[in-house]
């Protein structure tokens, strides 16, 4: 009984966030309604059995693929997208489409699995309960990854690593030859002296007769870092 | 235990949770996050809608896991495998946001027009 009231207050979290991260208009609340279907997800996690999942699931989705996505949202801005008109049959296709995946999907798990009793979860033989119950999860999933799953585990470690040097590379701007270009370029060090001019007589003289930097001088790092970000 | 819920009555579907409720979760976060990967001209919503697919396929998995070969884990090992590579994949898509972004100023579908014949 308690474990039903708690499967349906995750199953409610669950789809509204997953709709809400889908229809909500702002995307910075869309992330955090992502937060609260991975949220549910990890509970769903801990019915059934799988502890370490759910605290995996918390630190590597809830923490840390929010946050990033979150960073990317701040890297990239809120903007107001250009209106753009779309007939209605483009308007409601995703809807058709998805509503005939998720009919496709129903009957054909109803189908599959109906004569292997829908509604059961199946039994735990006594001593995998007592192991479970006295140690969580966490002792037979290490043994698993590294005896039978050794070698997809460690493929996974190498795909990691790849990808990490695939991002970085990727969302790194050209920077090599683009320092030699700007910090090198005469103005850029008739500018920092300017700078370090200006600096020096604020220092020393009234702030209201210190005033030395001209317009032309004003410009150049404003330049310099549009340059930059590009 | 298992043949005492197949005894009861069909309406006790609400308060006996199985199998089948999970995988009607996961099933309708799949065609949500469908949904969005296929509907929304946001990039990163694009990102987000399939974490949420991935996740449902998480969900199916574990249920599974514990519906089939509940004293053995290769159901939750696997989960941990697409943990691993939806990580993988939201690093590397979130780069090739910000690329397009740096390319194009915007991170509206719609703009990536490029390979467009």
């Amino acid at each position: 009984m308690i474990e039903a009231v708690i499967f349906w207050t995750f199953a409610l979290m669950a789809i509204g966030g997953a709709i809400g991260v889908v229809l909500h208009k702002s995307i910075l609340y869309s992330a955090l309604f992502l937060i609260v279907t991975f949220l549910s997800i990890a509970g769903f996690f801990v019915l059934n059995n799988a502890d370490f999942l759910a605290v995996a699931q918390t630190i590597v989705y809830v923490v840390g693929l929010t946050i990033v996505m979150l960073f990317g949202i701040m890297f990239t801005g809120q903007q107001a997208f250009a209106p753009r008109k779309r007939s209605k049959t483009e308007r409601f296709a995703p809807f058709v489409a998805a509503g005939m995946l998720l009919l496709l999907l129903l009957v054909v798990g109803v189908a599959s699995f109906g004569q292997m009793g829908p509604f059961a979860l199946g039994e735990l033989l006594p001593q995998t309960a007592a192991v479970l119950k006295a140690q969580g999860s966490t002792q037979m999933l290490g043994t698993l990854l590294f005896s039978r799953y050794v070698l997809p585990f460690e493929l996974a470690s190498v795909l990691l690593l790849v990808a990490m040097l695939g991002a970085i590379l990727i969302a790194k701007r050209e920077l090599d030859d683009d320092i030699v270009e700007t910090h090198l370029r005469p103005g850029y060090v008739q500018t920092k002296a300017a700078y370090a001019e200006a600096g020096t007589a604020l220092l020393t003289d009234d702030a209201t007769t210190a005033m030395p930097i001209d317009l032309n001088a004003t410009t150049e790092p404003k330049e310099l870092i549009a340059g930059g970000v590009r | 235990m298992t043949a005492m819920i197949e005894m009861m009555p069909a309406a006790n579907w609400l308060t006996s949770i199985g199998l089948g409720h999970y995988l009607t979760v996961s099933f309708t976060l799949f065609a949500i996050g469908l949904l969005g990967v296929i509907g929304s001209r946001h990039i990163i919503r694009v990102l987000m809608s399939v974490e949420l697919m991935l996740n449902a396929v998480n969900i199916a998995l574990v249920a599974f896991n514990n519906a089939v070969q509940p004293n053995e884990l290769s159901g939750q090992v696997f989960s941990i495998f697409v943990l691993t590579i939806s990580a993988a994949e939201a690093a590397v898509g979130l780069a090739l946001v910000i690329a397009l972004y740096r390319a194009k100023a915007t991170v509206d579908m719609n703009a990536f027009t490029t390979l467009r014949g």
